[in-house]
């Protein structure tokens, strides 16, 4: 999928294979930015393989300069105030790393407030999106009537 | 509309004022049984909603400024009946409100946020639960206590039929709806302006 309102937008499915995630989780909660879960990445193959993906999907000589997991609950999110902008135009790449599907959950890219790229929870899929200085990012809400979900994303960024 | 609202003109303000002052973790008072006997529901029947979405909310909402006679008419007792009695109780000078009406069904909510934005002149916010034909689940008004660096919730007020809710707008007034999980939750809801 290939969205307008970015040089590059696009789903990559079944980009990579699922994993055994031994990590720590620790939890955010200042709630009026989110809800969430995050740990460090210790998975050098995995950010390799993320890192080509990019570089395919762009054509740029690219190299990581940061990344985290993310993992949502039942009523979790993060708001696109909790975003960052960015001025250098990186790439970020998301890796989802989810059990299983859970509906609604999905990362909504956004221009000046309006969403023009949706990457719905795919596990093995992974999202390559060009940042800028107009592009702001949520997690949408989990919903609670999907007792048990889980949602777990690699959030990485590679300039 | 003359008359809906007068059961306020009985309140007890004193004690109201007390409530208010000594709220916590910020300024509000919950006032039962506000309104009786009234079917707002069926005045409200004339007024379109839609769905409204964004990152921190789903629902269904009448527009900002209502289309029809019955809910622009209610709106205005609503500020003419309760505006003076208000300020007086908060110590905040208002005048006028806006109203909207709401439904939020299994899967809606509104996260956690304050209502204060600048230019806005938001004094006040409020919420008037409606009867339903099935009571929601969920759906309860939750206020946070904002410490730095930390959020923590502090209260939980169920959406009873006729309970009304009014709260401070500040920086600080940090809540949320939390999620329907069944049934219907049918509010009035805005803010008071000087």
């Amino acid at each position: 999928m290939i969205a307008i309102g970015a040089r590059t937008a696009v789903i990559v499915p079944d980009a990579i294979a699922p994993r055994d995630l031994a990590v720590t989780f620790a939890r955010y909660a200042l709630l009026d930015r989110g809800s969430y879960e995050h740990a460090a990445v210790d998975d050098p193959a995995l950010i390799a393989r993320l890192a080509q993906l990019a570089r395919d999907a762009t054509g740029r000589a690219l190299a990581v300069s940061e990344a985290r997991l993310v993992r949502l609950v039942p009523g979790d999110y993060l708001l696109a105030h909790h975003d960052r902008v960015h001025e250098d135009f990186p790439i970020e790449v998301i890796a989802d790393l989810s059990p299983a599907p859970v509906p609604g959950a999905e990362v909504h890219y956004r221009r000046r407030g309006q969403v023009f790229f949706r990457f719905p929870c795919t596990p093995g899929a992974a999202s390559i999106v060009e940042r800028g200085p107009t592009v702001t990012c949520n997690h949408t809400y989990v919903s609670k009537l999907h007792a048990g979900a889980q949602v777990v994303r690699l959030v990485a960024l590679f300039r | 509309m003359a008359g809906v609202f007068d059961r306020a003109l009985r309140w007890d303000e004193d004690a109201l004022a007390r409530a208010w002052r000594a709220a916590q973790p910020f300024p509000h008072v919950v006032i039962d049984d506000f309104v009786a006997s009234v079917d707002l529901v069926e005045l409200l029947e004339a007024e379109p909603v839609e769905q409204y979405q964004a990152d921190i909310y789903i629902f269904d909402a009448s527009a900002p400024e209502p289309a029809s006679e019955e809910l622009r008419g209610l709106r205005d007792a609503f500020a003419r009946t309760l505006a003076p009695l208000l300020s007086r109780i908060t110590g905040k000078p208002v005048a006028r409100a806006d109203m909207r009406a709401f439904a939020y069904r299994p899967g809606h909510y509104l996260l956690p946020h304050a209502d204060h934005q600048d230019g806005l002149e938001r004094r006040l916010a409020f919420a008037y639960y409606l009867p339903t034909p099935e009571p929601p689940q969920g759906g309860e008004l939750e206020l946070f206590r904002c410490t730095p660096g930390a959020t923590e919730s502090a209260l939980v007020i169920e959406p009873r039929a006729h309970r009304l809710v009014v709260f401070d707008v500040s920086d600080v007034s940090l809540h949320q709806v939390r999620e329907v999980l069944g049934g219907l939750r049918l509010s009035l809801a805005g803010w008071f302006y000087p």
